[in-house]
């Protein structure tokens, strides 16, 4: 149940795929991830497939050295990481065959979408929970094929914004983020490519908010995925306490 | 059961893993019998051949002979005459298989068409008859069933979009280690098997590869069901059946009495007097090499053997340069043809597995991009099927891709 009346309960979980989680974890921003689970409830899951893809990236030149925080939120349980045991931990013994169905539907999107991304999709639409990708074509491509698309679908800027409207991270450090991005040639939404965070939050329609505080970036949506995701802290405890 | 199937392939797990794009520690716990990840299984299947009940089974305790565990293509790839560069570039192929299915699947393709044409050139060729006779008379089947006998002109130009519009899988790639000159065998393409022509383009010509490419597509037709995979090594004279067949096969598939007939007409060939101008233009024409080109004169009784003999003496390899483009190395097409293109069509489509480069048939590049083009597949799963990492092929295909969507 929702601990503010008449909004929707958090989503248990958000499914993450590759990309995202690898530039949280090179911005060494995975706290935001820390935060979800502990303050709201939410924690990021991520299927077998898309930490295969994550691993193998750490093996090459342009992520070598990234891979600490990533590693550390995966050994401490911030991000969990949907496997058998874990469906069986979530759904106890009789879940229904959803470990079979993320997979079935997985291999079946691996056709027309990159392997991680496909079970990323597979897991988010199984679990019925948000989706965490950057990869619009592979978005387009679910939706020109006529497939059912997870119920949100965030992005890392997303991640970056909430984690700026919740005060985990300050705007300096979203700016630092953006310039890191920029500079390594990461795709960025239309509203970050060519001014700084703060110009450009203006005209960014975030997907994911604290239903607690002020509005943040634009108040319309403008994309047909510009799908607001209001989210409220459940750990009310740690609020209140120091920091 | 996967270390064990790796040994007997003598498959090396290092390679597997990039094969598989997964890191190589990772596939390293699996090998030493910590359990895979469903996500893996389909892929690891298809490309090594293997179901994925077997894949993950236990092997049974008890002495087992060497190789025996060895999916029936890597048995035959254990071969002493094969190097580790021919078993990864197959690996390289069997993944393409792997990718050209799921390609299909996407662009809703059945059943590719070559399965019919074979299953009616076979039923066509009496099994009693001698090897040449039956390889005569599955070419002329397959040359009459396939539209390819229109003209009496020579199918090296059609022959390969033509293999590939009936659903073959066709790679020329050049090997430099390799004693294989060709080979066919299946892949495994959404739980089908679907047939692989595979031609070595080292130090080829393009008229030599003619002929490679027919005589595999003969161990196609009437070998792979059976042995899963031909192979044929560089200067290799094997006189066993299915060799005579193939070799007579692709003889008459690629010049039969008829087009030869064709073109001693047309030019007015005096074949006891050739000169290397004239056999220049004849190799030209037909799209053949000089060898078999004379040993069809010889079987048609247009020469003697001691002609025969004498005119494989002819130097018209000039000759053949002012006639052919075919005949041109890389550096001399494009200094002859002015532009980049096939220097950069040969770089674009470039696939890295590990170590190892493959070739990639230009046709499935082309069905790859279409099918970008037209969102039917991600950006992604383009660059996965291209077997390079997303930001090489915007690099590679960014213009063609982005300019149409």
């Amino acid at each position: 149940m929702s601990p503010v009346p008449g909004f929707p309960e958090n989503p248990r979980w958000i499914v993450g795929d590759t990309d995202v989680c690898l530039q949280l974890s090179v911005l060494d921003k995975i706290n935001i991830f820390h935060a979800l689970a502990i303050d709201y409830g939410v924690r990021v899951v991520i299927p077998e497939a898309v930490e295969n893809e994550i691993e193998n990236k750490f093996q090459g030149a342009k992520f070598r050295g990234h891979s600490a925080p990533f590693r550390k939120a995966i050994k401490s349980g911030i991000i969990g990481i949907v496997n058998q045991s874990w469906i069986r931990t979530a759904y106890g013994p009789d879940d229904g065959g959803i470990f079979e169905e993320i997979n079935e539907l997985g291999e079946d999107l691996y056709t027309m979408v990159h392997r991680g991304e496909a079970y990323a999709h597979a897991s988010a639409i199984v679990l019925k929970v948000p989706c965490l990708t950057n990869d619009r074509s592979a978005v387009n491509t679910l939706r020109r094929a006529g497939r059912v698309l997870p119920i949100n679908i965030l992005r890392s800027f997303d991640i970056l914004v909430f984690g700026f409207q919740a005060g985990i991270i300050s705007i300096k450090e979203c700016e630092e983020m953006r310039a890191t991005l920029t500079a390594a040639g990461e795709g960025l939404p239309e509203s970050f490519a060519r001014c700084s965070f703060e110009a450009g939050l203006v005209n960014f329609f975030s997907r994911l908010l604290d239903s607690d505080k002020s509005l943040c970036g634009a108040a319309n949506p403008e994309d047909i995925l510009d799908k607001r995701l209001w989210i409220t802290k459940t750990n009310i405890a740690r609020s209140a306490g120091p920091s | 059961m996967l270390k064990e199937i790796l040994d007997a392939a003598l498959l090396s797990p290092e390679y597997c893993a990039d094969l598989l794009s997964v890191p190589r520690e990772r596939f390293a716990d699996w090998t030493a019998g910590k359990p895979m990840p469903k996500f893996i299984l389909p892929e690891m299947a298809s490309i090594l051949g293997i179901s994925e009940r077997d894949l993950t089974s236990k092997v049974r305790s008890g002495y087992v002979a060497e190789g025996v565990l060895a999916p029936a293509v890597w048995y035959k790839l254990r071969n002493e005459k094969l190097s580790g560069t021919d078993r990864e570039m197959v690996g390289i192929i069997r993944k393409l298989g792997f990718y050209m299915g799921q390609l299909d699947k996407v662009r809703g393709l059945g059943l590719p068409q070559y399965l019919m044409l074979f299953a009616e050139v076979r039923k066509r060729v009496d099994a009693a008859a001698s090897p040449v006779v039956q390889g005569q008379l599955a070419a002329e089947a397959f040359r009459a069933m396939s539209g390819l006998s229109k003209g009496q002109r020579g199918i090296g130009e059609v022959l390969r979009p033509h293999l590939r519009a009936s659903g073959l899988l066709l790679i020329e790639s050049p090997l430099p280690e390799s004693s294989i000159e060709g080979c066919s065998f299946k892949v495994d393409v959404r739980g089908d098997a679907r047939a692989c022509l595979f031609a070595n383009s080292y130090k080829s010509t393009w008229f030599r590869r003619n002929a490679v490419l027919a005589h595999e597509l003969c161990h196609a037709i009437f070998d792979v069901d059976t042995e899963q995979v031909s192979i044929d090594y560089l200067e290799e004279d094997n006189s066993s059946l299915s060799e005579q067949r193939a070799q007579a096969f692709a003889q008459d598939l690629l010049v039969p009495r008829s087009v030869l007939i064709h073109y001693t007409n047309q030019f007015g060939v005096d074949w006891s007097a050739l000169s290397p101008s004239i056999l220049a233009t004849l190799i030209a024409e037909i799209h053949i090499e000089p060898r078999m080109l004379l040993n069809a004169a010889l079987g048609t009784g247009l020469i003697t053997a001691d002609q025969a003999k004498a005119n494989k003496e002819i130097d018209c390899a000039d000759a053949l340069k002012a006639v052919s483009t075919h005949a041109l190395s890389t550096p001399e097409f494009l200094a002859q043809t002015g532009n980049e293109s096939a220097k950069w069509v040969a770089e674009k489509r470039t696939a890295k597995v590990g170590a190892r480069r493959l070739l990639l048939p230009v046709g499935y590049v082309d069905q790859v991009l279409d099918a970008v083009r037209s969102e039917e597949i991600s950006v992604g799963k383009a660059a996965e099927m291209l077997m390079t990492d997303e930001q090489t092929f915007i690099d590679r295909f960014g213009d063609l891709v982005f300019q149409a969507t």
